[in-house]
């Protein structure tokens, strides 16, 4: 195998690639190696996100995300910005981690664990963690992340999309091979999907309903500062492209409703998280239904966004009839 | 500034990556731009934090003496060609706590360990944002959006992680860039505590 993933991607000439003009090798090799380094470089599933919960000696918490992977995904990597002393586990492989960190939160440095994916897929699932603290110890969690670690090497096959740099070599042929030549890069260059899913916006708290955000009556915001984003630019004409907003939300009786609206600060559009009567017994993720529209990159500005400006959410919630949860909000991008 | 000829992805038909199906140098010259374009667009959100309820409070200081708030990291960089990284753009929301007196926010980004003794620098990976009151805002940063590493920075965050590539095989190790990004703050006037609200830090392909 020899779908090498190199740590820098690389920057095949256009120029070269004209009617009438051989094609190199020094043309050739570049295109494989961008095409390894798009599958196979580093995929950030839930950027650094607020989890702010304080636990109590001998008790625990529990962060629930929905995350959208990606089939390249083999390894993953979860950052925990936590202080005091506990243990950590990721509910994918129930491993625990224990860890041991500053009280104060300036100077506490992030822990890391890892956890190996058993069944690599695109298909968005709750991706959860439940910290504990021991007998005579607290914990406060401060952020949390979580990273599809980047491949050495990626596989021949539709899955990695991988292609074999031998095959580009001086003096050999042009294969047609799916992993191989030039038909390689072309498959993972003319599939959209290539644009990979990730992590926009995340907040969590501890999933129980006397520690999650709660509003009885409302509008109430959630958070006191709106939450920049932005999405990435996929065809000609885009001023922008669509993300997914989900909230984890219960309500406490089953006659109670409730809704989760994240409005676009750019546009003033809504959109509405519909929590329905009889969601009480426990908590569940739900969505938007329409997936809102957000503004996209545009590069020709330096910092990516257009005008210099970014489109910004701000989440609210409301119940009727008595108390709604929320204890997290997911927002990402997903592949094409 | 994009990478690539046409700056977005052209649709083109999967089939001319099909066994036996010819492909002409246009068909090709066009997926190399959509492969330069996806490049563009593989920037990784890295800090998306915003507390629900509060803030994130460091008590007045000295004038111009800094203290750091929050750590975040490590993240592995994407790296470009001449051994740069994707720049990374930055938003602080923050306040101080009284009315009339300012505060100052710095973000960093620096190899692990080293963030302490470049935030203080006036480097390219340091940016910090314009005085502020009390009033929690998303901040003006008075030398720019954009923060990023030179190349002796670099140099420091090289290291290698374990990786897996095939599904329940052995463990093998890649070479990354591997940085933290901080943020601290400052009390100009000496008796206002420093508040942090949110902190936005994502790739950008950059000009």
């Amino acid at each position: 195998m020899a779908a090498i993933v190199k740590p820098r991607r690389s920057n095949p000439s256009y120029e070269s690639i004209v009617s009438g003009s051989a094609i190199r090798t020094g043309t050739w090799m570049p295109c494989a190696d961008l095409s390894n380094w798009i599958k196979g470089k580093s995929k950030i599933l839930i950027p650094m996100s607020s989890c702010r919960e304080v636990i109590a000696a001998s008790s625990y918490a529990d962060f629930h995300f929905l995350v959208r992977p990606n089939a390249t995904g083999l390894r993953r990597t979860w950052t925990i910005l936590v202080s005091g002393t506990g243990r950590v586990r990721s509910d994918y492989d129930s491993v625990w981690h224990n860890f041991s960190a500053s009280t104060d939160t300036a100077e506490i440095y992030p822990f890391q664990f890892s956890e190996l994916v058993t069944a690599p897929g695109s298909t968005a699932y709750d991706a959860s963690i439940r910290i504990e603290t021991l007998t005579a110890t607290t914990a406060t969690v401060h952020a949390v992340a979580l990273e599809e670690a980047p491949r050495y090497s990626l596989g021949l096959d539709s899955t990695d999309f991988g292609t074999d740099i031998n095959t580009e070599v001086f003096r050999e042929p042009m294969l047609e091979q799916a992993n191989a030549g030039l038909y390689g890069p072309a498959r993972v260059f003319t599939n959209p999907s290539s644009f990979y899913s990730r992590g926009l916006f995340y907040w969590a708290t501890d999933a129980k309903t006397g520690t999650a955000f709660s509003v009885t009556g409302g509008p109430t915001n959630i958070f006191p500062m709106s939450a920049p984003i932005i999405v990435p630019k996929l065809y000609n004409g885009d001023t922008t492209g669509s993300a997914h907003v989900e909230a984890y939300v219960q309500t406490s009786a089953s006659g109670t409703s409730g809704t989760v609206v994240a409005t676009n600060g750019g546009t003033g559009t809504t959109y509405t998280v519909t929590v329905p009567t009889g969601s009480h017994t426990g908590f569940s993720w739900k969505n938007t239904g329409t997936t809102p529209s957000i503004d996209c990159s545009d590069m020709t500005e330096a910092t990516g966004l257009q005008s210099g400006t970014f489109n910004s959410l701000t989440f609210s919630a409301t119940s009727t009839a008595g108390t709604l949860y929320v204890a997290g909000i997911a927002v990402y991008f997903s592949a094409p | 500034m994009a990478t690539s000829e046409l700056e977005y992805f052209s649709r083109m038909p999967t089939t001319i990556a099909d066994a036996q199906k010819p492909i002409s140098t246009g068909q090709f010259r066009f997926a190399l731009n959509n492969g330069l374009h996806i490049a563009d667009e593989c920037w990784n959100p890295l800090v998306s934090w915003v507390p629900d309820n509060s803030y994130y409070q460091v008590d007045a200081t000295a004038s111009g003496q800094w203290r750091k708030v929050i750590t975040f990291g490590p993240f592995n960089l994407s790296m470009k060609t001449d051994g740069t990284h994707y720049p990374i753009r930055v938003f602080i929301g923050g306040s101080s706590d009284k009315g009339g007196d300012t505060v100052r926010f710095r973000i960093v980004i620096a190899a692990p360990g080293s963030t302490s003794t470049t935030v203080l620098g006036s480097g390219s990976n340091v940016s910090e944002s314009a005085l502020v009151g009390n009033t929690p805002s998303w901040l003006a940063m008075s030398n720019g959006y954009l923060i990023q590493m030179d190349s002796s920075q670099i140099a420091e965050c090289q290291t290698t992680i374990p990786v897996n590539d095939v599904l329940g095989g052995l463990t093998s190790a890649a070479n990354v860039t591997q940085a933290m990004i901080e943020v601290w703050g400052t009390t100009t006037a000496g008796t206002s505590d420093v508040r942090l609200y949110g902190v936005h830090a994502w790739e950008v392909c950059g000009l």
